[in-house]
């Protein structure tokens, strides 16, 4: 009976369009909101994911790098990488800042780190690598790129101007991009002598929960986070903010896509209730009856599906050019949750008709 | 030897209820036998349609059986009831009702297709059947492109599919012309003649000419009529 299904579809193309055009939309809006999530996610974990440290420690009472300001004094240093099991401790210190650019002004975090080791710096460029000295800095290219900024050229900090001399990648944080600098200029920035922000710990495989036990012991001024701890303390942000925000906003887009084919089929079932008719006469059981609506809903929901998926090309430039610090970020399973998504919507949007035609007195076909 | 293929026993049917209750059917006997052309008459309002509906399957009766292959059709639930239409029983009805989005050929495949056969062998059995009813050219077309006559050769060879022994027709030459309409009724003749029982439901005086039995149903009623045009080999 898919032929009859798909067949009644096609008999009426133009409101098979409009509900295939409307679940697309309802889909593409699932999944790029859920991109944004996810874009959102990896960009606000991404620096300490991406930073080569087991364990971060910051002042007891703060959890990670957005909320608040984290101060541990510069001198453990030493007595840190006095701890067994610790490689090297490298202070990091950082601060959000306003720059004027050619377009304008704007936000920048200016991470400090000890360019000698190189953890707490830029992971990755798309630029020629460098690591950058005092009155030097590594910018974000997505900054660069909407403030027209290039290499070479200098950015105004509030205590003095420095020279771009790479462009990272990876180190866009929606609201806030990232620059790196030595550490020593940027405490000069921020007026942080003899403190620094957090400590990245590299320290030996399977040492990181002894480590940071010993740390707690030691030095109860501090917290001592593993990465994946941290790395979740920086996302909860996101996740707190947006995530609920998100859901009703893809509850939303779900039950509009919903609303749209159970309308279209529900129309479309009792205008041919009489051939629904004629099929039970002829011997087509609930069950028979039943798959045909089915497959009629699931066929629009998956054109739909379809249609939502090549909305995403025109829709995800439009965002790049609306709000070009945006990342989007489509893992596989996001489209296969949405196309589950899209086959609950469908049997759910079958459920009035069956309904109707569960009803339905098949004697009706003797009426002229 | 021909066989009892349908039995109604006692049937009544009634609507509504308290005051307002009508009885649309009343105790009707009826038997149909292989090769059997029961035409049944009588004027609008009557109970025909009742009756035919009872008789098929479709609407359960107040009172009374309808006994198919040695069971009552109402003992079964709706699920066994559907599958027994579909193998015991083809309907053929005044407004052809094909499906519109489907062509000749789909249409008759559909209970083929119902009762589990292969796209190819429906696909086959279609062609087979279109090309019993003349319509072999016309067999990619869909209902909006054929005339009346052809749109009630599809519905019977549609009713053919899965060769019921009983075919139950609905004024079928009620939207037809006269051509088409006797060639409609030769080709019930024709199956009748094959060993299948037809019951015919019409006031169209004309199918009397290829009716082995008439009878007249009043009031719910139902009479025996003596066929005053009883005739064989008569055309119609």
């Amino acid at each position: 009976m898919f032929l009859l299904a798909r067949k009644n579809l096609l008999e009426q193309p133009l409101r098979l369009a409009f509900a295939a055009l409307g679940v697309g939309l309802s889909v593409m809006l699932i999944l790029v909101m859920w991109a944004i999530l996810e874009g959102l996610l990896r960009q606000e974990g991404a620096y300490v994911k991406n930073t080569d440290a087991q364990v971060w420690v910051v002042q007891k009472g703060f959890t990670d790098i957005a909320h608040g300001f984290s101060v541990v004094p510069a001198s453990i240093k030493a007595p840190l990488e006095k701890i067994p099991g610790v490689k090297s401790a490298n202070p990091i210190t950082g601060a959000r800042t306003n720059v004027p650019t050619p377009n304008g002004t704007d936000s920048l975090s200016v991470i400090g780190y000890d360019t000698k080791s190189g953890v707490g710096g830029p992971w990755d460029f798309s630029t020629d690598p460098a690591a950058p000295k005092p009155g030097q800095v590594v910018v974000d290219k997505t900054f660069a790129d909407t403030a027209g900024l290039s290499v070479g050229d200098r950015l105004r900090f509030p205590d003095r101007s420095r020279k771009i001399v790479a462009l990272s990648s990876g180190t866009n944080q929606f609201t806030n991009q990232l620059a790196f600098g030595d550490l020593r200029d940027v405490q000069n920035l921020v007026r942080l002598k003899g403190d620094v922000n957090f400590f990245a710990l590299q320290v030996g495989p399977g040492k990181t929960h002894r480590v940071q036990a010993e740390i707690r012991k030691r030095f109860p001024f501090v917290t001592p986070f593993s990465k994946s701890t941290f790395v979740t303390n920086n996302e909860r942000e996101i996740r707190d903010g947006f995530e609920p925000i998100l859901y009703v906003m893809v509850g939303i887009a779900f039950f509009v896509g919903l609303a749209i084919v159970g309308l279209t089929i529900y129309t479309a079932t009792t205008e041919k209730s009489r051939e629904y008719g004629v099929l039970s006469a002829v011997g087509a059981d609930r069950t028979d009856l039943g798959g045909i609506i089915i497959r009629q809903s699931t066929l629009t929901t998956l054109l739909g599906f379809a249609i939502g998926c090549l909305l995403l090309f025109p829709a995800t430039w439009a965002i790049g050019q609306l709000a070009p610090k945006t990342e989007l970020l489509f893992p596989g399973w996001l489209f296969a949750l949405t196309a589950g998504a899209a086959i609950v919507m469908a049997l759910a949007a079958s459920y009035l008709p069956i309904r109707r035609l569960a009803r339905l007195d098949p004697a009706a076909v003797f009426r002229a | 030897m021909p066989e009892t293929l349908l039995r109604a026993e006692g049937l009544e049917r009634s609507f509504g209820s308290g005051e307002a209750e009508v009885l649309a059917v009343r105790g009707i006997d009826l038997a149909l036998e292989s090769g059997e052309r029961l035409l049944i008459m009588g004027p609008s309002g009557s109970g025909k349609t009742t009756l035919v509906s009872m008789l098929g399957g479709l609407l359960t009766p107040s009172a009374g059986q309808v006994v198919l292959d040695g069971e009552d059709l109402y003992e079964h639930d709706d699920k066994e009831r559907a599958h027994l239409r579909l193998q015991n029983l083809g309907f053929v009805f005044q407004s052809f009702n094909l499906l519109s989005a489907l062509t000749a050929r789909e249409n008759v495949e559909v209970p083929l297709r119902l009762a589990g056969a292969s796209t190819r062998d429906a696909g086959s059995r279609a062609t087979e059947l279109l090309e019993d009813v003349d319509l072999g050219s016309r067999m990619d077309h869909r209902p909006r492109d054929l005339s009346g006559g052809e749109k009630q050769r599809v519905a019977i060879a549609r009713a053919l599919a899965n060769g019921p022994e009983i075919l139950l027709a609905d004024e079928p030459t009620a939207n037809l012309d006269s051509e088409s309409g006797r060639e409609v009724a030769e080709i019930l003749r024709r199956l009748s003649e094959q060993g299948k029982g037809v019951i015919i439901v019409s006031h169209d005086q004309r199918l009397m000419k290829i009716a082995s039995r008439v009878v007249s149903i009043e009031d719910g009623r139902l009479r025996e009529r003596q066929n005053q045009q009883l005739d064989d080999s008569a055309e119609p």
